[in-house]
């Protein structure tokens, strides 16, 4: 088995729009270790989502890959047929989303569907029924034979997500994406999600958040992206306590955990990000003038 | 721009005051023993022997008052009931007992008349942003559609909708886009652009900077707050992150299984939380530094199933401190400190 | 051809407003339509098109609103039962929640998300309206000479089928031609308007 389970390298998307090409990913390189947890932080709309779409074929009718490649497990994922992509959606790759109402069919039983999400097994339904009761408990759902029957409405939130982790984890991915999935959580199930991704020693995680607490408790290695490239990878530890980007050091300030309780204006990042229609050349981070920040010399 | 390294700012407009919940006659908002039961659909055969089981209870009795100008956070365990609540104070979810009153006004069963009031003078934050979006229509369209259903002059749309859009920090372009050409966060915008339009007196925000990072959270947040100091706009403010709360709420209330268990300023609740679940909710949240990461999940077992909520306190099945007497007696809420009220039988101290 | 556009056009908008207030309006008022639709449907079509155009007269008119008559319901249930769908989604609370009324939501926010699958059924419907109305008048009780139709030229070219059996084939052309047009017309309006397929 390869060092990296995933590996991208010089990945470049746009988005095609009236006002021309979106020049969304613009050279992302990344890796994924084997059986580790990595994760992904930076400003919202600079293309995360894009990459995680990207790596699973799931690329809207309007996105264009410009050049690059997506490795998983040595195997080139870009210029893959649909059937082969389908394929590693199913036991390969698995997703679980920021938004677990979209992840699911509206119309059918929660039961059904996660019966139906083990095809390649063949085992009795009632086997399979088995399977998806104990990976309920495990993720701590409460009331799993009831919730077999229950459809996706009748769920809070957080409920479904935990579903849909279990959905995930069902297929026993060699990559488990996650987009956000704990944003819709509380606290205290937040906390529980992320025991239960770390206790899954082996399965190789990519972590999408912008709970930078929730990335410093759950993973090892950490990316930063800003509009459209990474701007600094390293162990969480490490990035965390002594950024090296403008931008991280920013992100990092800007964390209301930080803060002591208090009514007053929180720390942002001033400027906008650059119009990634016509992206400026050299450092991206150059448009809004915030290096300049606390004397910070320019990266 | 605050420098972060000399600590925030410290300013608070909006001294935290308050009075036990139910009390002040002078709020905003009021809501008084609101229950909130959805019928449960029995089996064929109980159909038609005309025996549907009970409903589900998803709120109960739930009293809370918000004052113009106050931020009251909302916090509790997914399921819990809040998007509920929310939904039952915008007139989109019937309840089955209580009152909401608005600028004194009750407002009670179903009708659009009856909350239109209501609905043009506070706003809501859906939770679900890209879904609370009308998908055929255009953001610049989606943000003045509350202008417009109001039939208030704005002018120039387009010239509106780009003063909204940049308010919240989205480029004026954006306008010409549909929602599923968004990211997460900034769908998110567009929704607090759209619920701020009209300059409500109220906004329910249900985790309105949820998926948004940090730096687009803290101008939310700081847009947030600076329409309240110029405005008086109340929030109530449902959300996940305790950090949020302590930063920008005057008061927190905590639900747990469609109850109320602690009410108070979120200072005092935060210092010195007195119901156990409280207690246990603070102590989970993930640290920014990895050397604080917690041993495991300060509260482990299962939340308790509607269908079968446990007698007596709702807690018990997953409290230490739990004894008989929380088994079968449901606890009352007892003041434990000026505009701190517990629902607990033993209130830690 | 112009009678099967201007019934489909005619049932078209007529069973969408029904679809949508039977889907959105008041619980009641959809299970009357709903019943009302339903005993439509269960009406065979063929004889009661027959008796109504026998007792009425054949004329332009009469037909089309026979044929739209008939189709009304096909269009109703369809809207109905996506309206259905929409109607506790986030996006109509939303809505609700700003104090849109009535009309605003069905028109500006339900109307648009519906109306795709519709204007596909559409035209794959046309085809078969093409086919019923030629059916009619080559029955004779449709369109009425002198007024040209596909139908009754089929009909005149029977009358010659033993000596020059071409005439048929080549009256008949024009509506097998425009069947198979609007069929491809739909499946390409199904591929535009479906966003997983659709091109920004
Ligand atoms: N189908 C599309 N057509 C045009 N632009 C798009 C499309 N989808 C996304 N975009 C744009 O591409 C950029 C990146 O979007 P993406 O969803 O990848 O962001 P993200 O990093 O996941 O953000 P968030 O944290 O807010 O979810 C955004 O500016 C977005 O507006
Ligand atoms: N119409 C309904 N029918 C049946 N159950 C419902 C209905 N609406 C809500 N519920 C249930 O009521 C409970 C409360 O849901 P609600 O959405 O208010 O939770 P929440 O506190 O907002 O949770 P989250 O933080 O996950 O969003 C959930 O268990 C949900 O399944
Ligand atoms: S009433 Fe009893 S069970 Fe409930 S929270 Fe208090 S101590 Fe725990
Ligand atoms: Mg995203
Ligand atoms: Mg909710």
């Amino acid at each position: 088995m390869a060092d990296n389970v995933l590996d991208i390298g010089d990945l470049h998307v746009s988005y095609a729009t009236d006002r021309g090409p979106l020049r969304v990913l613009r050279g992302v390189g990344l890796t994924v270790a084997t059986g580790g947890i990595t994760g992904i932080v930076g400003e919202s709309g600079c293309g995360k989502s894009t990459l995680i779409a990207a790596i699973l074929g799931l690329l809207p009718g309007n996105a264009e890959i410009g050049g690059g490649s997506i490795r998983l497990d040595g195997q080139e994922l870009l210029g893959l047929d649909e059937a082969g992509m389908r394929l590693l959606r199913g036991n390969g790759l698995a997703l679980i989303s920021q938004n677990p109402m979209a992840a699911f069919n509206p119309v059918l039983t929660i039961g059904r569907q996660l019966t139906d999400i083990q095809y390649r097994h063949a085992i009795p339904t009632a086997l399979k029924r088995q399977r998806i009761v104990d990976m309920f408990v495990r993720v701590g759902i409460v009331d799993p034979e009831r919730r077999l029957a229950a459809y996706p409405g009748q769920l809070s939130g957080g409920m479904l997500q935990r579903v849909a982790i279990a959905a995930a984890l069902l297929t026993r991915p060699r990559l488990l994406i996650a987009d956000e999935p704990t944003t819709a959580l509380d606290v205290t199930l937040e906390a529980q999600i992320l025991a239960l991704l770390r206790a899954q020693h082996g399965t190789t995680i990519l972590f999408i958040s912008h709970h930078l607490g929730a990335v410093a408790t759950l993973c090892d290695q950490v990316a930063v992206m800003y509009a459209g490239t990474v701007v600094e990878t390293g162990p969480v530890a490490k990035v965390f306590a002594d950024p090296r980007h403008p931008y991280t050091r920013r992100l990092i300030a800007a964390d209301p955990g930080h803060l002591a309780i208090g009514g007053g204006l929180l720390p942002t990042i001033p400027g906008r990000v650059p119009d990634l229609t016509q992206p400026p050349s050299g450092c991206v981070f150059a448009p809004p003038a915030a290096w300049r920040w606390r004397g910070d010399a320019g990266p | 721009m605050p420098d972060p390294d000399a600590g925030p700012a410290r300013c608070r407009p909006w001294p935290t005051r308050r009075l036990p919940p139910g009390v002040a006659m002078t709020g905003l908002l009021e809501i008084n023993e609101l229950c909130v039961r959805v019928p449960r659909p029995g089996a064929l055969w109980q159909r038609l022997g005309g025996r549907n089981p009970p409903p589900l209870e998803i709120l109960c009795g739930v009293t809370l008052d918000l004052a113009a100008g106050e931020t009251l956070a909302l916090v509790g365990e997914s399921g819990s009931g809040k998007t509920t609540l929310a939904r039952a104070i915008m007139g989109l979810q019937p309840f089955c007992a209580g009152s909401i009153r608005f600028e004194q006004a009750v407002l009670t069963g179903r009708g659009r008349r009856r909350w239109h009031r209501l609905r043009r003078r506070a706003a809501m934050i859906f939770q679900d942003a890209v879904a609370s979006l009308s998908p055929r229509l255009t953001v610049g369209r989606l943000v003045t559609e509350p202008l417009s259903i109001h039939g208030r002059p704005m002018g120039d749309r387009a010239a509106e909708a780009g003063r909204l859009l940049s308010m919240v920090g989205l480029s004026p372009d954006m306008a010409g886009r549909y929602p599923r050409e968004l990211s997460g966060g900034q769908a998110r915008r567009v929704t607090v652009a759209r619920a701020l339009a009209m300059e409500p007196r109220l906004v329910i925000a249900d985790e309105p900077t949820a998926g948004l990072d940090v730096s687009v959270q803290a101008e939310i947040l700081n847009l947030m707050t600076g329409l309240q100091r110029d405005l008086g706009v109340a929030y109530l403010l449902i959300t996940h992150n305790l950090a949020v709360v302590r930063h920008v709420s005057h008061r927190m209330a905590v639900l747990y299984l469609g109850h109320l268990v602690e009410v108070g300023a979120t200072a005092a609740v935060t210092a010195r939380p007195r119901h156990p679940y409280t207690a246990a909710l603070l102590a989970s949240e993930p640290s920014i530094d990895p050397a604080r990461r917690p041993a495991g999940p300060a509260l482990d077992g299962e939340v308790p199933s509607l269908f079968d909520r446990p007698p007596g306190c709702a807690f018990h099945t997953r409290c230490r401190r739990a004894t008989d007497l929380c088994r079968t007696l449901q606890p009352q809420f007892l003041p434990v400190d000026t505009g701190h009220v517990v629902a607990c039988h033993h209130p830690l101290d | 051809m112009g009678v099967a556009l201007l019934s489909i056009g005619i049932a078209v908008v007529a069973g969408t407003l029904i679809g949508l207030v039977a889907g959105y309006g008041p619980r009641w008022l959809g299970m009357l339509l709903l019943l009302v639709l339903d005993t439509i449907s269960s009406l065979p079509m063929i004889m009661f098109a027959l008796a109504v155009l026998t007792l009425l007269g054949p004329g332009l008119w009469t037909l089309v609103g026979t044929i739209a008559f008939f189709t009304i319901p096909g269009y109703a249930r369809l809207v109905r039962a996506q309206t259905l769908a929409l109607r506790d989604s986030p996006f109509i609370q939303a809505e609700r929640s700003m104090g849109a009324g009535f009309p605003r939501i069905l028109f500006i926010h339900l109307l648009p998300n519906v109306i795709g699958p519709l204007l596909v059924v559409m035209t794959m419907d046309i085809p078969v309206v093409i086919g019923l109305e030629a059916g009619l008048s080559f029955l004779g009780i449709g369109i009425q000479p002198p007024t040209p139709s596909w139908g009754s030229m089929l009909n005149d070219g029977f009358v010659f089928i033993r000596n020059t059996p071409l005439l048929v084939v080549f009256s008949g052309l024009p509506i097998v031609l425009a069947t198979l047009s609007f069929t491809f017309l739909g499946e390409a309006l199904r591929e535009r308007l479906d966003p997983a397929t659709r091109r920004g």
